[in-house]
């Protein structure tokens, strides 16, 4: 899995992939390149206004195509899971379902492992290992696969240390 | 460091959820400050419509939300999350969302660039005890060879170790 959300543009991303190539490595066969549209993320995470950015949309689709074929996957910072913000992820996952790419959450997999068990081509969820100190019941991780939980909710619950509770 | 604030929110028919602010070195006491400031603007609204309380947000606090203090540094943002994630305490999730899928691939996040070469081996050994089969790796050196270096090196110390 390579992330190319610390700097490098379309142009770095070409680049790389070719000096891949080149040792033997190649870097985009088979392997998603996170934050490829890094535009449609960033106007996901602000809401409201990403409809209006279709067009970057398309161009980074097409631009990410000609580099990965259809190896890359449309990746997304989800910042909240309001029913908004659902739908916004369901179209994502419509739009790349059209252009036959499979999705990438790029969230926490606590949240993310259910949601994406609801749609086809979901490529995998993120696990950010650390987070299993701080709840109560981590994901199940077997054999390169994240199982949702059948508990209440999310499924887990925060441990928490120093806390002040408000009355309303 | 990591740390995180939790919301725990508790309505009065018992429906209960949870929300988080990655806290990252900021001020603990300012964002405090802040979620008291939204308590009174948020009290009161469906808790899944929380996309309606930013325009509020924006004209109630606005110092907080325009002026950004330095305090919180880049992640001022944040504390709109705060209640987002809380979902009543019922059925699972995957089951609210209509999941058909019983399980889904995972990959390890890290490797970010700031990491030298043996502690990201160490973190992808890590991985591969752990049962994962993929890795993240950040790309984007100065240097571009740095890059394929990095790669090289955890592709490979995959293969042995998972082969």
């Amino acid at each position: 899995m390579i992330d190319a959300n610390q700097g490098l543009d379309y142009a770095g991303a070409l680049a790389l992939a070719k000096a891949g190539r080149a040792t033997g490595h190649p870097l985009v066969r088979g392997t998603p390149l996170a934050h490829g549209l890094r535009r449609v993320c960033r106007a996901q995470a602000k809401g409201g206004h990403w409809r209006s950015r279709w067009a970057s949309a398309e161009y980074d689709l097409v631009a990410l195509r000609e580099l990965a074929g259809r190896k890359a996957s449309i990746s997304g910072n989800r910042t909240s899971c309001d029913s908004a913000a659902w739908k916004a992820g369901l179209d994502s996952a419509a739009l790349a379902r059209e252009h036959g790419l499979p999705v990438l959450p790029h969230f926490y997999k606590e949240y993310d492992t259910a949601l994406a068990c609801t749609i086809p081509d979901a490529y995998g969820v993120e696990s950010f290992d650390w987070v299993d100190g701080l709840i109560d019941r981590p994901v199940r991780i077997e054999n390169g696969h994240a199982y949702p939980s059948d508990a209440p909710g999310w499924g887990f619950r925060s441990r928490t240390t120093n806390s002040s509770t408000w009355r309303c | 460091m990591i740390r995180f604030l939790v919301a725990r929110l508790k309505l009065a028919d018992g429906t209960e959820g949870e929300g988080y602010l990655l806290a990252f070195h900021f001020s603990t006491e300012a964002i405090r400050g802040a979620l008291a400031d939204v308590r009174a603007l948020a009290m009161g609204r469906e808790a899944d419509a929380t996309r309606g309380i930013r325009p509020c947000l924006r004209r109630g606090v606005r110092v907080f939300w325009q002026h950004r203090p330095a305090a919180l540094g880049p992640g001022h943002r944040q504390p709109r999350d705060v209640g987002c994630t809380g979902a009543p305490v019922r059925p699972p999730r995957l089951a609210v969302a209509g999941g058909k899928a019983q399980r889904v691939p995972t990959y390890g996040s890290g490797g970010w660039l700031s990491i030298p070469s043996m502690k990201l081996l160490a973190e992808a050994s890590g991985y591969v005890r752990r049962g994962f089969t993929a890795v993240k790796l950040k790309v984007g050196s100065a240097d571009l060879e740095r890059d394929v270096e990095r790669i090289t090196k955890v592709r490979d110390a995959w293969a042995q170790r998972s082969g």
